[in-house]
C-alpha cells in the first residue's frame, strides 16, 4: 500500500525537523513516530535540533513578564464587596 | 516515584503550569468566592493577573487596553461565578471570559492562519535531497540560564509579540502558560491539527531566534 509506505519510509532531515513539534506533543501516528525515532538514531544533527526545540519550550515555560503592573486590586475588591453586599441585600 | 529522566521528559512535553491556585481545588475556591470571601478573591486576582495580561496582549494593541480587558474579566468573574458549573477548569473558564472580552474590545489584526513566508531560520540550510548542509551548532550546557537572562527574556517577549496572531496566542497559551492542547483548541476555537501547525511554526521561529541570540553571544 502506497500510503503505508509513505508513512513508514525513511525521512530526510528537513522532513524530520518538520515533525519534531508534533513528536514532542506525542501527536504522531505510530509509524510516523517510529520513522522519526529511526532518523534520530542515525542523525546527530537532527538530535541536536530536537534538543534545541525542547530547550526552547523549557525557556518559554519559565518566561517572566517584563513589567506587569501592580493589580488594580483595591478597585476590584470594592466591586467584589459591592456585588456581595447587593446579593445579600437582594436575598435577605 | 518516577525516575528523573522521565519526569524531565514529562516536563518538556507538558510545561508546568505555574498558576498557584492549583494548590487549592477549583471547587473550594469557587465556594469561597461565592461566599464573598475577599481573601480568596484577592488570591485569585494575584494568581491570574499576570497570565491574563500576557494573554490579553496577544489580542489587543496596547498594554493599557490589555489591562482594561483584564479588569473587565475579573468583574466578569465576580458576576458570573454563581453560574460556573465546573464543566471546564476554573482557569479555562476565566481565560474564556478574557478571550471573549478581548475579541470584542478590538482586535489588533484579523484572525487568520498565516500562510506567508515564515522566518524559521531553516531557509537554505538543507540540500536538494533534504539533508542538512548547515546543521545547528551545539548550544552550551547552561543554555536555559543564558536564554532566561532578563535582557534575553525581553527580546523573547518581543519575538512572541511579532508572531502572527494565532501563532502568538497558541504559543503563549501552550508553552508560556502551560495549558493543554485541548484547552487551547477550545479557547481559540481552532482544530487540534490547526493548533499543532501553529505551535510548530511558532516554536520553530522562536528556536531560530534563540539560535541567533546564542550566535551573537559567541561572537561578542
Amino acid at each position: 500500500m502506497k500510503v503505508l509506505k509513505w508513512w513508514s519510509r525513511e525521512l530526510a532531515c528537513r522532513e524530520a525537523v518538520a515533525l519534531f513539534s508534533d513528536y514532542i506533543e506525542g501527536a504522531l501516528p505510530p509509524r510516523r513516530k517510529a520513522a522519526v525515532e529511526r532518523h534520530l538514531q542515525a542523525c546527530a544533527d537532527c538530535g541536536r535540533y530536537l534538543d534545541q526545540m525542547r530547550a526552547t519550550i523549557r525557556v518559554l515555560g519559565h518566561l517572566e513578564p517584563d513589567d506587569v503592573p501592580a493589580p488594580a486590586m483595591d478597585e476590584l475588591l470594592e466591586v467584589f464587596r459591592r456585588f456581595h453586599a447587593e446579593e445579600e441585600g437582594g436575598s435577605g | 516515584m518516577l525516575p528523573s529522566a522521565v519526569t524531565a521528559t514529562l516536563r518538556a512535553l507538558q510545561p508546568v503550569c505555574r498558576v498557584r491556585s492549583q494548590t487549592v481545588s477549583d471547587s473550594e475556591l469557587v465556594e469561597r468566592l461565592r461566599a464573598g470571601d475577599e481573601h480568596a478573591f484577592a488570591e485569585l486576582v494575584s494568581t491570574y493577573q499576570q497570565p491574563l495580561v500576557r494573554l490579553a496582549l496577544t489580542f489587543v494593541p496596547s498594554r493599557a487596553v490589555a489591562e482594561e480587558v483584564v479588569q473587565e474579566t475579573f468583574i466578569g468573574v465576580i458576576r458570573g461565578i454563581g453560574r460556573f458549573e465546573g464543566r471546564s477548569s476554573l482557569k479555562t473558564w476565566i481565560y474564556r471570559i478574557l478571550v471573549n472580552r478581548a475579541r470584542t474590545t478590538g482586535a489588533r489584526e484579523p484572525r487568520h492562519v498565516s500562510l506567508g513566508e515564515d522566518r524559521d531560520g531553516l531557509a537554505g540550510r538543507f540540500s536538494a535531497d533534504g539533508a542538512w548542509t548547515d546543521p545547528p551548532s551545539a548550544w552550551p550546557d547552561d543554555v536555559d540560564d543564558r536564554l532566561s537572562a532578563p535582557q534575553v527574556a525581553r527580546r523573547v517577549i518581543v519575538a512572541i509579540d511579532d508572531l502572527p496572531g494565532l501563532q502568538r496566542q497558541v504559543v503563549t497559551l501552550r508553552d508560556v502558560e502551560g495549558l493543554s492542547s485541548a484547552e487551547v483548541c477550545e479557547l481559540l476555537e481552532i482544530s487540534e491539527g490547526n493548533q499543532r501547525v501553529l505551535l510548530h511554526r511558532a516554536r520553530t521561529k522562536l528556536r531560530a531566534m534563540f539560535e541567533d541570540e546564542l550566535a551573537v553571544e559567541r561572537r561578542s
